[in-house]
């Protein structure tokens, strides 16, 4: 640290910067990405710092703020959403959680499964998961897990109902195939 | 349990319209809120719910919004200023009920500069909320890197609604209704659910407070916080509901306790024997408490919980009998029930505190003389009066948590002995309450609301 220096920290770390730098050169020492905002913290306020404002003191505290981006932008394939959609109804919206795995793969959740009430009294109310990817209903559907609060907990990596065609039935008919196997059993 | 948000009825309405007014596009909405960890849980008490102007967007789309940095700045300045914590809200109108990928990145690189900006001092959290109504959310640090579920909402009114979140994977857990059927005929196996999992503070543990403890554990109330420094004396037992002359010198607390134990072994019960005072800070067990039961009859106690009532959003049932007596001729006796819930009404809005008896209660206990008008007085007591007044303060309590009878629940109800009646006096019409309405008094946890009158 030379005399022509001044100690400020960007996002709490530390950094030497020369006292007689310009706005824009200050951003490029700090490598800031275009498009953030820049932030003093001074005396508790939170004031941004523009070329007009900007005068550089030992010992200030800067942030770089960009902005905050938010949103279901990875939404459901359309026939997944259409599915889910009418599947929520039969069931009621409480019993059917979805849960994003990764931007291309969805677990969803089937509370107070099965329906009936003979192989609830074999299985209990239990919860099924399975997932579904983004091709959906091109690949199978995968995952299959039964967890059941009578200890008849069943997996299957793999499932596909007989007589379930997932290009024409939709998800509604892949659990009443799933009760039926279930029945079976 | 790793987060709960509490906020009431009407802050929540303001939620639900801030974000799903227009269903064509993601909307946003901020909510500040009092931070407290309390038994490991981290509760946000909600003070403040803020729509996002316009101005402060880049973009809102069907399925994307973006908030400017300077947008996002003021609001930081606020909750840094007033030590609250931030929970960014977010609509998603389409099919997806929970978090996106969009949504984890953002906060995978926002968060921890938040944090940051803020001192580490509390967490932010961020919540999602589809189009139904359903919520998810979650909250970061101070004390993890990574983003902690929250687990339930609760809305704070006439019902109370336990919102699970979509994170929450206990939720639809089923407990075992058979030992319950008949009530659960009444108010439906939620219903008792609810009841099982709303954790109830009984102060005081006497004449009143055992019959209330009684009750719950009959409908099945697992969690209990019961509160009395008063040990058991002989004069006590004409009306202490499970204690017998063997528990004459033991703590209230514990003979309530076994009491309770007897009739659900599956309830967890903690106990306090110490005095709630304004000097010293709450019972942590208080704090994540759903409900208090006020069974002391007393003003100061009134004052204290009603404090704690407003900051911590705990609606309070308070309890009282009394009888006026001379010689075995009975002149007066009755009881009173005053539902306060914040957001609606408090004790002080109900006309429950009565600042002149409060004196001679302060007065009297300077004087170290008891704290009936300056005289240590024996007031009369009867069993059938304080099960009568405490069973109606039990039957608003399950109205209260379940919904069963619609919630209509009139916030005062009173009960004259000599009469028979049950009555409703009209509630108090000045509303402009120093505790709740002029310093918008609800929600500031830890700070007191002296401090705040100060500022």
């Amino acid at each position: 640290m030379g005399k022509n220096t001044v100690p400020v920290f960007l996002n709490r770390e530390k950094f030497n910067v020369l006292k007689e730098v310009s706005y824009l050169e200050f951003r490029n020492i700090l490598k800031m990405p275009e498009g953030r905002a820049l932030y003093l913290r001074d005396r508790g306020k939170l004031l941004e710092v523009t070329e007009d404002n900007f005068s550089l003191r030992p010992g200030q505290h800067y942030f770089d703020v960009p902005d905050w981006i938010e949103g279901e932008a990875l939404s459901l394939p359309p026939l997944l959403a259409e599915d889910l959609s009418s599947l929520k109804k039969d069931f009621s919206e409480e019993r059917i959680k979805i849960r994003e795995l990764s931007g291309n793969e969805w677990e969803i959740l089937v509370y107070d499964f099965p329906t009936t009430p003979e192989l609830q009294k074999i299985y209990g109310k239990g919860v099924l998961k399975f997932k579904v990817s983004k091709t959906y209903p091109q690949t199978p559907i995968k995952g299959l897990y039964f967890d059941s609060p009578k200890k008849m907990n069943f997996k299957k990596s793999c499932f596909s109902c007989k007589q379930w065609d997932p290009q024409r039935n939709g998800l509604f008919m892949y659990l009443c195939g799933v009760q039926k196997w279930m029945e079976a059993k | 349990m790793a987060g709960m948000i509490k906020i009431v009825k009407d802050d929540f309405k303001r939620l639900k319209t801030a974000l799903l007014s227009d269903s064509s596009v993601e909307q946003g909405a901020v909510l500040f809120a009092s931070h407290c960890l309390v038994n490991g849980c981290n509760i946000f008490l909600v003070k403040e719910i803020q729509p996002i102007p316009d101005q402060d967007m880049v973009f809102k789309h069907a399925v994307a919004r973006k908030l400017k940095a300077s947008g996002l700045m003021k609001l930081t300045q606020k909750a840094l200023e007033e030590g609250l914590s931030l929970i960014i809200a977010h609509s998603h109108p389409g099919s997806l009920s929970t978090f996106s990928g969009t949504d984890d990145q953002n906060e995978k690189e926002m968060m921890p500069r938040l944090l940051m900006i803020t001192d580490n001092n509390v967490p932010h959290g961020t919540l999602v909320m589809n189009s139904n109504g359903r919520v998810d959310a979650r909250f970061w640090g101070p004390y993890s890197k990574s983003p902690q579920p929250i687990d339930w909402i609760n809305i704070v009114g006439r019902p109370m609604i336990n919102l699970p979140t979509l994170s929450n994977e206990s939720y639809p857990e089923r407990i075992n209704i058979d030992l319950f059927d008949r009530q659960v005929k009444m108010f439906g196996s939620e219903g008792q659910k609810l009841l099982s999992e709303t954790k109830v503070t009984i102060i005081g543990a006497g004449g009143t407070g055992s019959v209330v403890g009684i009750q719950l554990a009959y409908l099945g109330v697992e969690k209990l916080f019961l509160i009395d420094h008063d040990i058991v004396d002989y004069s006590n037992l004409n009306r202490l509901l499970g204690a017998t002359k063997k528990d004459i010198g033991r703590n209230k607390i514990d003979v309530l306790s076994d009491a309770i134990l007897n009739i659900n072994p599956q309830a967890k019960i903690e106990k306090s024997l110490e005095k709630i005072s304004e000097k010293n800070d709450p019972p942590v067990h208080l704090i994540d408490s759903c409900i208090i039961f006020l069974c002391t009859d007393n003003m100061s106690s009134r004052v204290i919980v009603n404090d704690l009532s407003l900051r911590f959003l705990i609606p309070v049932i308070d309890v009282g009998v009394g009888i006026q007596a001379d010689k075995g001729r009975v002149s007066a006796a009755g009881g009173s029930i005053y539902l306060s819930v914040p957001g609606e009404l408090c004790l002080q809005c109900l006309n429950r505190i009565n600042p002149d008896m409060l004196y001679q209660e302060i007065m009297a206990a300077e004087n170290h003389i008891g704290y009936v008008l300056g005289e240590k007085v024996e007031s009369p007591a009867v069993i059938s009066l304080n099960s009568t007044v405490a069973s109606q303060a039990v039957n608003i309590f399950i109205d209260l948590v379940t919904g069963c009878l619609g919630s209509k629940t009139d916030q005062i109800k009173c009960f004259d002995m000599i009469q028979g009646n049950i009555y409703t006096p009209s509630l108090p019409e000045d509303f402009d309450c120093r505790y709740c309405k002029k310093l918008k008094g609800i929600g500031h946890g830890y700070y007191s609301l002296s401090n705040i009158g100060q500022k």
